[in-house]
Parts: structure tokens; C-alpha cells; sequence
């Protein structure tokens, strides 16, 4: 980094942080000490600050206060300091001229990506001398409350973006790439003002651009990313937030988004890798559960396609686990095992149900899908019906009614589950009737 | 590693395991533990802890439990570093040449000035720490731009 702690920027410095409120939050109290000190320092006043050691205390000084400074440490009990910085955006009003600082012990590249992609000013790892502090604050301030001239020409285009003076916001940012060597940020606003004009390939132009100056640039990818998805290119779209995810892998709505284009592009084996990266998160939501869970179901068939048994067993098994025994989780693990004719591996799925009744749709499936093999085939057929009456429905169901009647040479009642099994999952329809037809061909063989 | 593969070592930190010696009391803090000569104390409600506060230049500020020593006793202080690809371990002998209280409760915030003959390794330490923190300032600025 280079040292911007010169006399002028120091001087500035002062000036700024004399007449601030600063927050500072850790567990810590000799760190909350020393952190002050390094302030004071640096020319803030001691009646201006507030010192808290958790994470609510701050939440309530920051809402009541209204702090242009705060520093907290990234771990704050069970909460991650991270979020007072949305507490610290809904009170201040301008955050243009603010600091959000972290300074922790928690030295992980996945909490430093976070903070980065949340726009923390800086980030200082514990223990840290009074050099560091110092140049590290020094060094945020001067870039974002004493803007240079290219910083400076980006602000002025992105005031014209926010007014929609497209045009002129286009000149600012081209005006500003002039100004610096690596004008990634500028190449990002350029972008953004092509994209409000609807000019997608320019856009993509100038995203790509701000990525030779600089190949993990956040706003650069994730603008790339939001384009590929409105264009519906969805393989384009998949290896750019796989990109995402590698250098910025803690955010847990991007791995979801991850999965589900890794679903969409069919790119199954790649879900193995983010389940555990998945198993590594410390904040995971139900959303994210759901999709991770649903991958490696998908990623179990896939190998059950590819007769890798074993290999689709085992990650069964960590759905089963991670979805905490979800009844819709297993019903689809017991309908991939019953399609491959692995009855006993389908039985042990069964066990794991948390409530065994009849009012258990998903469990209602399951259970018939895994006791009908072994029933005479007009009470499997009897069964089946049954639960067609009562409204219990699945596509699984109807495969296997469908193939039964067949079966059992019911043309007319085959023919009816078929019309009525496609009209309720129109996207199976092909699949019913290859299941009809293959039968016939079977039992004409 | 590939741009697009997820490295599960970035979900780790940095990990230090800090014992220190009172080589003037004959005690020692170790694991979590406290000896004094040669025997365990039996304390578990007491948080045996060792944090570094900050690094000076010859040395560093720690806050430890209380009694773990007095001014210008002489410590030795093993700290085992352990990150994704660095394990190391670096042990120093210092001087307290203050020890005050903190609003923490059973907790003291000592400064250590670490021997001259020590100096190179607590550099090194010293260096260990710079180093991760100008990977992390390089990382700021060309994911923020």
C-alpha cells in the first residue's frame, strides 16, 4: 500500500475527525483502549467517542447517535460487526462522508472478501502496531473524503447517472478513464450508463475492459453477471459468478445463485465443490439450504445416470443430513432410488421421516413407492388410485401407475392416467408415455 | 487454484496459540491452564486467555489474566502461529515493564519489551502479520478498484 500519510493528508485527516462522533465496538476492552488512543492521535476528541463491547450496545448508540466513524471488530458475539454497517447507512446521511472500519483477529480471506464487496472502508488485522492503524486509516480517508481528480470526475458522472443525464454521465466517466492508469471503477460507471441506455454489448465491452486493468474488480463482475442473466446467458452467467463466488466465497445468497446455474447449465459435478464450501459458512439461510439440498439431489441422479452408485449414495446422504430430514428432500431421494431399482437403499430414506403418518404427503409417496415392488400388481394399482382420490399426487406416482396398468394390459386406465398425469405435470408428459410405450414394447418382445 | 474454483482455506483464519512463563514467579499459563512450579491449578471458572493487543516496536501489549505477573518480572512467551499454508512458532524472552488493570473483569493489560537478543524473532512475528496485512490491503483495492 502505498503511505499517504503524508503531512497534507494528515492535516486533513485532522481537521475531518475533530468535530466526529466515532463509534467503536469490541469485546475487547484494552483493544477498545488502544484503538481510542490511536484516534485521539490522530486528532479526534475523546468526548466524541463511544466505546461498546457488543454488538447491540453499538446498534442502539449508532441508531441514536448517528456516528460519521465506526470501528468494530468483525466478531461481535454471536452477530458479525459487519451488519452495523447497514445500521450505520440508515442513520447517517451522508456515508460519502463516513468510515466504516474493521478491526479484527479474524484474518480469513472469506471475511475480508466479505467486507470488500460490502464496501468497508478498511480492514486492519488484530494485532496490529499504531503504524499500521494509523496508515490504514489514513490511507481509506484520503481515497474517499479527499477524492483525487479521477475520483472526483467519477462522482461527477455518477451524480449525472443518478439525474439520468446519461449522456453527460458517459463524457465524465470517459473523461475520468483518462485521468488514472487502471480505471476499472470508471470503466464500471461507463458500463452502467451503456446498460441504462439498453446498449448491452457496450456495456459488456466496458465491464471486460475494467477487468484488464484489474481481474477481480467486484462491481466489474458482478455487472457482467446481472447482464449475462438479463440476456438470458445463463452458461456466460455461471462462469462469471463461479468467479464471483472464488473471490468473494462468503456471501450466502451467491452460492445459492451458484447452484442453481450450475443446475440450469447442467454443470452437476461442479455442486460437490459447493457443498463444501456450503459446510464452511458460518451464516447459512433456509433459501440456501433448499438449493444446496436440491443440488446435491441432482447431482445424486446425475451419477445415478452414470451407474456411479456409491458415489450418488453418498451425496444422498449429505442431502439427507443437511436438509435436517426436509420430507420433500427425501421424498425425491427415494423416487431417484426406486427409478434405479435400488428398493433397500429407498427403505433406509424411508426411515428417516420425521412423522410417519398418513398426513404426510411426501411420506404417503414414498412409503407406497417403496412397499409397491413388493405387492401384487392390482393392489399396487388399487393403492396408487387411492391416493389419487384423496389428492395426493406426484409425478412419481403417475410414472409408476402409468407403467402398472400397462402392465397389467388396463389400456383404458392407463390411457386416463396418462391424459390426466400430463395435464397435471405437463413438462412429464414425455416421460409418461415413454413409460407406456416402453412397457409395450417390453411385453410385445 | 483455477479463478473458478471455491478454495475452502479461505473460510480459515489465523490461529495462535500464546503460553507464557513467568520465569520470576515460577509460574506459567499454558492451554488454558495455570501451573505454578510444576503443578495444575484446578481453575475453570477464571478466563485463562492470553490475547495481543498491540505490537510496539520492541515489543508487544497483552491482556492476561490477573496475577500472571508483576512489573519487571521476566517472561518467556511461545506463541505457535498457525494460518492455511504457515506453522510456525515463535518464542521470546521480555521484561514487563507495565502491568495495569482493565474495566475487564480478573483481566490485566501488560507491556512486554521483548529481550534484544529476541528482537530478530519478534521482528519476524512482527513481519508475519505486516505481511497478511498488505495482502489484504492489495485485495481492498483491486476488488473495490
Amino acid at each position: 500500500m502505498a503511505i499517504k500519510s503524508d503531512e497534507r493528508i494528515t492535516k486533513l485527516f485532522h481537521g475531518y475527525i475533530r468535530n466526529k462522533k466515532i463509534l467503536i465496538a469490541d469485546p475487547n476492552s484494552t483493544s477498545r483502549s488502544t484503538i481510542a488512543q490511536g484516534l485521539i492521535n490522530l486528532g479526534a476528541m475523546q468526548n466524541h467517542m463511544d466505546l461498546c463491547a457488543n454488538y447491540d450496545l453499538a446498534q442502539e448508540e449508532i441508531k441514536r447517535t448517528k456516528h460519521d466513524v465506526v470501528i468494530c471488530d468483525y466478531d461481535l458475539g454471536t452477530r458479525c460487526g459487519l451488519e452495523l454497517l447497514q445500521t450505520q447507512r440508515e442513520s447517517v446521511v451522508e456515508m460519502s462522508k463516513s468510515l466504516f472500519i474493521l478491526v479484527t483477529a479474524n484474518a480469513s480471506q472469506s471475511a475480508i472478501a466479505q467486507a470488500a464487496e460490502e464496501d468497508v472502508d478498511t480492514y486492519i488485522i488484530k494485532p496490529f502496531s499504531s503504524l499500521t492503524l494509523r496508515q490504514s486509516i489514513l490511507t481509506a480517508a484520503s481515497e474517499k473524503l479527499f477524492p483525487n481528480a479521477y475520483r472526483k470526475k467519477i462522482e461527477e458522472g455518477k451524480k449525472w447517472l443518478l439525474v439520468d443525464k446519461i449522456e453527460l454521465a458517459l463524457i465524465a466517466f470517459e473523461e475520468a478513464m483518462e485521468l488514472d492508469e487502471s480505471p476499472t471503477l470508471a470503466c464500471f460507471y461507463h458500463g452502467q450508463a451503456n446498460m441504462v441506455k439498453d446498449l448491452f454489448e457496450l456495456a459488456e465491452g466496458d465491464y471486460n475492459q475494467g477487468l484488464t486493468y484489474n481481474r477481480i474488480h467486484y462491481k466489474c463482475l458482478v455487472g457482467l453477471f446481472e447482464l449475462f442473466m438479463a440476456k438470458k446467458k445463463f452458461q456466460d452467467a455461471y462462469n462469471i459468478v463461479r468467479k464471483i463466488a472464488r473471490y468473494f466465497p462468503a456471501n450466502p445468497n451467491r452460492l445459492g445463485q451458484v447452484v442453481r446455474l450450475a443446475i440450469m447449465t447442467e454443470n452437476y459435478q461442479d455442486i460437490e465443490g459447493y457443498y463444501q464450501t456450503f459446510i464452511g459458512l458460518d451464516h447459512r439461510n433456509a433459501q440456501l439450504i433448499r438449493y444446496i439440498c436440491a443440488g446435491l439431489v441432482i447431482c445424486g441422479r446425475f451419477y445415478l445416470q452414470k451407474k456411479q452408485f456409491p458415489r450418488a449414495l453418498e451425496l444422498f446422504q449429505k442431502a439427507g443430513v443437511t436438509g435436517t430430514s426436509d420430507p420433500k428432500i427425501l421424498k425425491e431421494i427415494v423416487c431417484s432410488l426406486i427409478e434405479y431399482q435400488l428398493h433397500d437403499k429407498a427403505k433406509d430414506f424411508l426411515k428417516r421421516f420425521p412423522s410417519k403418518t398418513d398426513e404426510d404427503a411426501d411420506f404417503v409417496i414414498s412409503q407406497f413407492l417403496v412397499e409397491e415392488a413388493e405387492m401384487p400388481i392390482h393392489q399396487s394399482i388399487d393403492i396408487g388410485q387411492k391416493l389419487l382420490k384423496k389428492g395426493i399426487t406426484d409425478p412419481a406416482l403417475y410414472r409408476t401407475l402409468i407403467i402398472n396398468t400397462s402392465k397389467a394390459s388396463m389400456n383404458s386406465a392407463c390411457e386416463r392416467l396418462l391424459e390426466e398425469g400430463s395435464a397435471k405435470y405437463p413438462s412429464y408428459k414425455g416421460e409418461f408415455l415413454n413409460c407406456k410405450e416402453l412397457k409395450k414394447a417390453k411385453l410385445q418382445a | 487454484m483455477s479463478d473458478f474454483q471455491i478454495n475452502p482455506n479461505d473460510f480459515e483464519s489465523i490461529y495462535l496459540n500464546i503460553s507464557i512463563f513467568n520465569k520470576t514467579a515460577k509460574t506459567e499459563l499454558k492451554e488454558g491452564r495455570r501451573y505454578i512450579g510444576f503443578k495444575a491449578e484446578n481453575i475453570t471458572s477464571e478466563d485463562l486467555i492470553i490475547h495481543i493487543v498491540e505490537l510496539l516496536k520492541d515489543g508487544f501489549i497483552l491482556e492476561v489474566p490477573q496475577k500472571t505477573c508483576s512489573k519487571n518480572h521476566l517472561l518467556e512467551i511461545s506463541i505457535e502461529f498457525s494460518n492455511e499454508d504457515q506453522e510456525d512458532l515463535f518464542r521470546f524472552h521480555g521484561t514487563v515493564i507495565e502491568n495495569a488493570p482493565t474495566i475487564s473483569n480478573n483481566r490485566d493489560s501488560i507491556t512486554v519489551k521483548v529481550s534484544p537478543d529476541a528482537l530478530s524473532e519478534y521482528k519476524r512475528f512482527e513481519a508475519t502479520y505486516l505481511k497478511r496485512q498488505e495482502e489484504i490491503w492489495t485485495f481492498f483495492k483491486a476488488a473495490k478498484g
